[in-house]
């Protein structure tokens, strides 16, 4: 925590210097009655910016409205009637154009509408996708909410694909993201609290949770940091994930992020609170544990004995992503005498011809399936097939017939990928993949002694790691016999009466003890 | 303040990063040893031969030119020094961790063997769970030598000719340990024989048709001398006796009948009983074994449960016999106690024990011993009778 | 920092596992013969005893650690005078841990890494976790290395049975006799003893009553586990093998063999040992440290921990050989002073004078 208040010090140092023109000369300016005045000011603060259109629509040959929307953000058609509409009505009553008949009648009709008499508000009302309108002779101007930009239609997320379970993910637009939530939570104790975060993105930030379910310190802390953030743009929830975690140099997540909106739900039930962030389908899950971190969707839809079982596979083969090139690595140049003799013979001849040492040689391998990893992450999909034919034959085959690496050590590295890709959640694998390399050079410097060493070291970092005061081990390490059902085990939905101790804030139990859906 | 010592101690570990590491070993630089030889000359000086695995003959690369395995040797006062001067051979270090096989010749048995074996329970590197053997006639040495086609390593197939009687798991040397250092029984250990494959009980060994095979046992006595062999047959009654035989394939001819029977034993049991009466000993032995029978050269039709009887008792006789005579030459030619009776009084009469172990192999040879054999017939295989008699030929 | 009653099972058991399984077995087996196992179980009884009583007297006083009730019962000089022999008891005990975990890893995994290092980065995570956590993080750890180190335990004396002959525990008490059965569970019980760290720990949880129960049922499995892995040792080599080793347990852990395959798996034994030595050792440093600071009143405990630090490495290396830190340290200083002084002399002492005082509070109020 000490860290992060720092961090947060030195970004408020560097922002005071950034003033945004308008907004710190004169927040209270007021908006004239001279229509020509306010449109000549606005032209002038939109130099330079071809989207913004100015509409001057004349009425009774007396007054004038004038209409700012920036081009692309409104829809037009509810636009065009808002303009012709007063047209129509003044040529047929051929009065003086008064304005609140004028707001009561037409534009509420239309869209929700806002007044303003504040220059600050107005622009910010028309960089948000309102039409602004301004009369002549009056000091209130209207913001009709016309919001019209381009959206994704629903799809599903490409990051994170399900067997079973429902194919819709977040897109970018806030609304349809917290509508999703509401489809599958239809009580008010859901609560979706607002914020604006960025000075120049101002971005809208909603913090949902469920009241009761989620524990009120959980949620007075994720007001308090978030409301503590300064910085000039947020343009996705990592930016806010960076201010807000407790650990920033711990290579394990404290918070967790997903594009579907039943992991969300699910989340929101179990007590936990969510931070949807406009324009990214990316949302925030607080507070996480180590063991979230290796739970799919899927596990709660499938039934719970082969769910146990894939449970434990994730698990074994999570550290075996980590501890096998180091075990490999140990065994074989410290302690060969741990080998069956078999193996060890194998090992043997095929490593009679390879120039590297077997240290040098794991490293290479690590570090060429890596970029493999990344470069075939960017690469669109025409070649994405080459890439992986390459990395087969000249790796794989031609490197071990030319003798330059040794067949086991293909092995090893191939069968260290496939494990790690069994984590369900990306950002939680990377944590391995980053302590892998840390543990190779233990490995080669102190054998096994360093390869438990350094599992040592990391586990105490685990248990100390935080998320928002949940510790990240829990409820393995402090311990909570009753709530091993959901991490050692995946108990049958009919026996998980309660809802997970240190998340969950006053209302605990999901279903009644005692029952069961058994006939 | 705190931050700069944490500076401090993170860079002081790093220097132990640039310093090299002290005990990295890579497996080509290795020489893994999987059989050794252990051989005296006339001087007392000991000779010690390896087995070492050349890794790049192994397996299907090599054209089979090379035997995958090459043999060297060295001679030193004792086992270490034996190693140090090998080491003087050979391009790669010498690794020891693998050794599965330990020959010794047999002088150095005759001489005793109690001076090599502190450094197997010392040096951690070797493990506990070897086999040791003796080389009837012959040195240690051309053992080493003989080809084997079977397997990658001759070590290999000597230890797994012992285990196919013994059990799977089984080993010597710590077997031998243990009856050495306890005062009711005297250690043993398996026998090996080079013999020419194609002629047996030739004189002459032609290279191309050398094998070795599994002999009976070497016994030892108090001082780890070698003081006698006991033949295959009679090692087998040995195993049977102190409850370590798994699987055997028994012969016998019948008793009143003509032919022979071979069954497969399985479950070898054995009861060492010790009555004290007047200041002597008796020892009742009761043996059970489980049969299958596999082979039938009798004109018995196995489907009657009479004719099961018949050649039960034929087996019990027989088996009796022979282990009647083999505990009767142990007692009274070697007079060493390898079967265990000590160990068996010792758990029944404690206080017993305490007076008659100083002179155990006096009591031992002036034994009385019974034995009783009880052979279960369970199953016949897959016929009764042998198919190829004619129906008039069958004895019901 | 606070713990729960589960993290002191965990830490006592790991504690006192590692080195109950794997030094005291040969002491024991060599006074007592087969019959060792017999020992074993009256040790586990009598550590059972001294856990038992040590809680009673932290109970007294149970949101006090010992070095502040021992000032309360006894008097301010007195009771600062008693806790000297701990300092030197935890002080050198942590030497001597940190000198013979270093050989036995080095006689198993290495042979020319200097005991420096091994020594130097099994202490720099030790102080690792004192400086984060504390006494919580060390509870934590240990509730994650517990369970494994007895699965390791439990899978070690599984494998093992088919190496089992039955009928060399025999003869039953005829071949040694209740005095060297109870020699040889002396060893035993000076580790089991160790336990009267509760003294210190259990004004950290938050109900020291469940906390004692717990530490005593800790006590009671290691103790369970350990006679049954003597038993296995005596039935897999027998008595005369086991009284010569240094480390039976980890010999029978070699000697496993299933399928010709599972082989050589020795290095179960070493994270066992691992384990349960780091668990044992930071426990220890929080102890003396803590200790320490409170003894002179030092606000921040975290700064003593260096101090001891160095103080533990000098310890260590002060030893010519492995004998001296183990065999000589066991039988000079360890079973004639520590167990009958500090183990059961001082908590019986001062549970008694403490009932008195209170009793006599009572009378007065």
């Amino acid at each position: 925590m000490k860290l992060l208040l720092n961090l947060r010090k030195r970004k408020k140092f560097k922002l005071s210097e950034m003033i945004d023109s308008f907004s710190n000369e004169e927040p209270d300016k007021l908006i004239s009655s001279d229509l020509s005045a306010n449109e000549h000011f606005l032209r002038d603060i939109f130099q330079q910016c071809s989207d913004v259109v100015f509409r001057v629509v004349p009425i009774n040959n007396k007054t004038k409205l004038l209409f700012v929307y920036i081009d692309g953000l409104c829809d037009t058609k509810p636009l065009d009637e808002m303009m012709l509409n007063p047209v129509r009505t003044s040529e047929k009553k051929c009065e003086v154009f008064i304005f609140e008949e004028f707001v009561a009648n037409q534009l509420r009709a239309v869209a929700q509408i806002k007044s303003t008499k504040n220059v600050n508000e107005l622009i910010n009302g028309i960089l948000t996708a309102n039409v602004a309108v301004l009369v002549e002779g009056e000091t209130t101007a209207l913001l009709a909410d016309l919001k019209g930009f381009e959206k994704r239609s629903i799809e599903e997320p490409s990051s994170e694909t399900v067997i079973r379970g429902p194919r819709d993910g977040f897109t970018e637009t806030l609304r349809v993201n917290t509508s999703l939530i509401r489809r599958r939570i239809r009580s008010p104790r859901l609560k979706i609290e607002s914020f604006t975060i960025g000075k120049l993105s101002k971005t809208d930030v909603a913090v949902v949770y469920i009241e009761k379910i989620a524990s009120d310190s959980v949620i007075e802390e994720v007001r308090k940091r978030l409301e503590s953030i300064e910085i000039d743009g947020v343009i996705e929830t990592g930016y806010i994930e960076e201010f807000v975690e407790d650990f920033p140099f711990s290579p394990f997540p404290q918070i967790q992020n997903t594009e579907r909106p039943d992991i969300v739900c699910g989340s929101l039930l179990e007590g936990k609170v969510s931070i949807f962030v406009d324009n990214t389908p990316f949302v925030l899950i607080v507070p996480m544990t180590f063991w979230s971190g290796l739970q799919a969707a899927e596990d709660y839809y499938e039934r719970f004995i082969y769910v146990t079982f894939i449970r434990w596979i994730r698990y074994i083969l999570f550290n075996i992503s980590l501890l096998l090139p180091s075990i490999y690595v140990a065994v074989t140049t410290f302690h060969p005498q741990l080998i069956p003799t078999n193996l060890l013979i194998s090992i043997a001849s095929a490593r009679e011809n390879v120039p590297f040492p077997l240290l040098f040689e794991a490293f290479m391998m690590e570090l060429m399936f890596e970029a493999l990893r990344e470069a075939g992450i960017r690469l669109p999909k025409s070649i994405g097939s080459a890439v992986s034919i390459v990395g087969a034959l000249v790796i794989g085959e031609a490197a071990v017939e030319a003798g330059i690496i040794s067949a086991p050590m293909v092995i090893v590295v191939a069968a260290t990928g496939i494990a790690s890709f069994a984590v369900p959640r990306y950002n939680f694998g990377t944590a391995y993949r980053l302590l892998r390399f840390p543990m190779l050079i233990l490995a080669g410097l102190f054998g096994l002694y360093g390869v438990i060493l350094g599992v040592v070291a990391i586990l105490i970092h685990l248990v100390h790691l935080q998320s928002f005061g949940v510790p990240y081990l829990s409820p393995i390490a402090p311990q909570n016999p009753k709530y091993l059902k959901d991490v050692l085990v995946r108990a049958p939905r009919w026996s998980m009466h309660r809802r997970p101790i240190k998340v969950a804030g006053q209302d605990k139990t999901r279903i009644p003890e005692g029952r069961q859906t058994k006939t | 303040m705190i931050k700069r010592l944490k500076i401090c101690l993170i860079i002081l570990v790093c220097m132990f990063l640039t310093t090299g590491c002290w005990d990295e070993r890579e497996i080509n630089n290795q020489a893994i040893i999987l059989g050794w030889g252990f051989d005296q000359n006339e001087d007392g000086d000991y000779i010690g031969s390896a087995q070492i695995v050349v890794p790049g003959e192994v397996g299907e690369r090599s054209s089979g030119q090379g035997k995958g395995y090459i043999v060297e040797t060295a001679t030193g006062k004792s086992l270490l020094d034996v190693t140090q001067n090998l080491q003087r051979k050979l391009s790669r270090k010498v690794f020891s961790s693998h050794q599965k096989v330990i020959v010794i010749g047999e002088r150095l048995a005759r001489n005793g063997i109690s001076n090599i074996l502190d450094i197997y329970s010392r040096e951690p590197e070797l493990p506990i769970r070897t086999n040791f053997f003796v080389l009837k006639n012959g040195d240690a040495l051309d053992l080493l030598e003989v080809p084997y086609k079977m397997e990658d390593m001759p070590s290999t197939a000597a230890m797994k000719m012992f285990q196919s009687t013994a059990g799977p798991e089984s080993t010597t040397f710590k077997d031998f340990l243990e009856d050495a250092s306890s005062e009711g029984i005297s250690p043993t250990l398996p026998i090996l024989e080079i013999i020419s494959s194609k002629k047996e009980g030739n004189q002459e060994k032609e290279k191309d048709t050398e094998t070795f095979r599994l002999g009976g046992r070497a016994i030892f006595n108090q001082d780890l001398e070698l003081v006698g062999f006991l033949s295959y047959r009679e090692a087998v009654d040995r195993l049977w006796i102190i409850n370590k035989l798994n699987t055997h394939k028994l012969t016998t001819n019948l008793l009143r009948e003509e032919g022979n029977v071979g069954i497969l034993g399985m479950n070898f049991k054995s009861k060492i009983q010790p009555i004290i009466q007047n200041d002597q000993v008796e020892f009742h032995i009761t043996l059970s074994v489980t049969g299958v029978v596999r082979e039938n050269n009798t004109e018995l039709d196995l489907k009657q449960p009479k004719n099961l009887q018949i050649i039960e008792r034929s087996f019990n006789k027989n088996l009796k016999n022979h282990m009647i005579s083999t505990i009767t030459k142990v007692q009274k030619e070697y007079k060493t106690d390898i079967l265990g009776f000590g160990q068996s009084v010792h758990k029944k009469y404690p206080r017993k024990w305490k007076i008659w172990k100083k002179y155990w192999s006096k009591k031992f040879s002036d034994a009385d011993i019974t034995v009783k054999v009880d052979m279960h017939i369970e199953r016949t295989g897959v016929t009764g009778s042998p198919l190829h008699l004619k129906e008039s030929e069958i004895q019901k | 920092m606070k713990i729960s009653k589960y993290q002191i099972f965990w830490m006592i058991a790991s504690l006192e596992i590692g080195m109950v399984l794997l030094l005291t077995q040969s002491p024991a087996i060599e006074e007592a013969k087969q019959d060792a196992w017999i020992s074993f179980v009256f040790a586990g009884l009598a550590g059972i005893g001294i856990t038992f009583a040590a809680g009673k007297l932290s109970l007294l006083y149970p949101n006090q650690t010992f070095i502040q009730y021992s000032q309360i019962i006894l008097g301010k000089w007195l009771g600062r005078i008693i806790v000297i022999p701990y300092f030197i008891h935890w002080l050198s005990v942590i030497g001597v841990i940190f000198r013979q975990s270093s050989e036995i890893i080095q006689m198993t995994l290495f042979t020319r890494t200097p005991l420096f290092i091994l020594i130097v980065l099994l202490l720099l995570l030790v102080i690792y976790v004192n400086c984060i956590g504390g006494i919580e993080g060390i509870g934590r750890c240990s509730e994650i290395m517990g369970p494994l180190i007895f699965l390791m335990v439990i899978i070690t004396l599984f494998l093992n049975f088919n190496n089992i002959e039955w009928d060399k525990i025999l003869p039953v008490y005829t071949d040694s006799g209740l005095k060297s059965i109870l020699q040889g569970g002396l060893t035993p019980v000076s580790f089991y003893g160790e336990s009267v760290l509760i003294m210190m720990l259990l004004s950290f949880t938050e109900e020291p009553k469940k906390g004692v129960t717990w530490a005593v049922w800790g006590v009671g499995v290691v103790a369970i586990l350990v006679t049954i892995s003597t038993l296995e040792i005596l039935m897999v080599f027998g008595a005369n093998l086991s009284s010569r080793l240094w480390y039976p347990f980890f010999e029978m852990a070699r000697y496993i063999s299933l399928m010709q395959f599972l082989q050589n798996i020795e290095i179960i034994v070493t994270v066992i040992w691992i384990f349960s030595i780091f668990i044992k050792l930071s426990i220890y440093l929080f102890v003396s440290s803590y200790g320490i600071a409170q003894w002179l009143n030092i606000k921040d405990w975290r700064k003593v921990i260096w101090f001891v630090a160095i103080a533990s490495i000098v310890l260590s290396l002060i030893y010519p050989n492995n004998n001296v830190a183990s065999v000589s340290y066991l039988e000079k200083y360890w079973l004639p002073f520590v167990l009958p002084i500090n183990m059961i002399g001082i908590p019986l002492l001062l549970w008694g004078i403490g009932v008195i005082r209170k009793n006599l509070k009572q009378i007065d109020e």
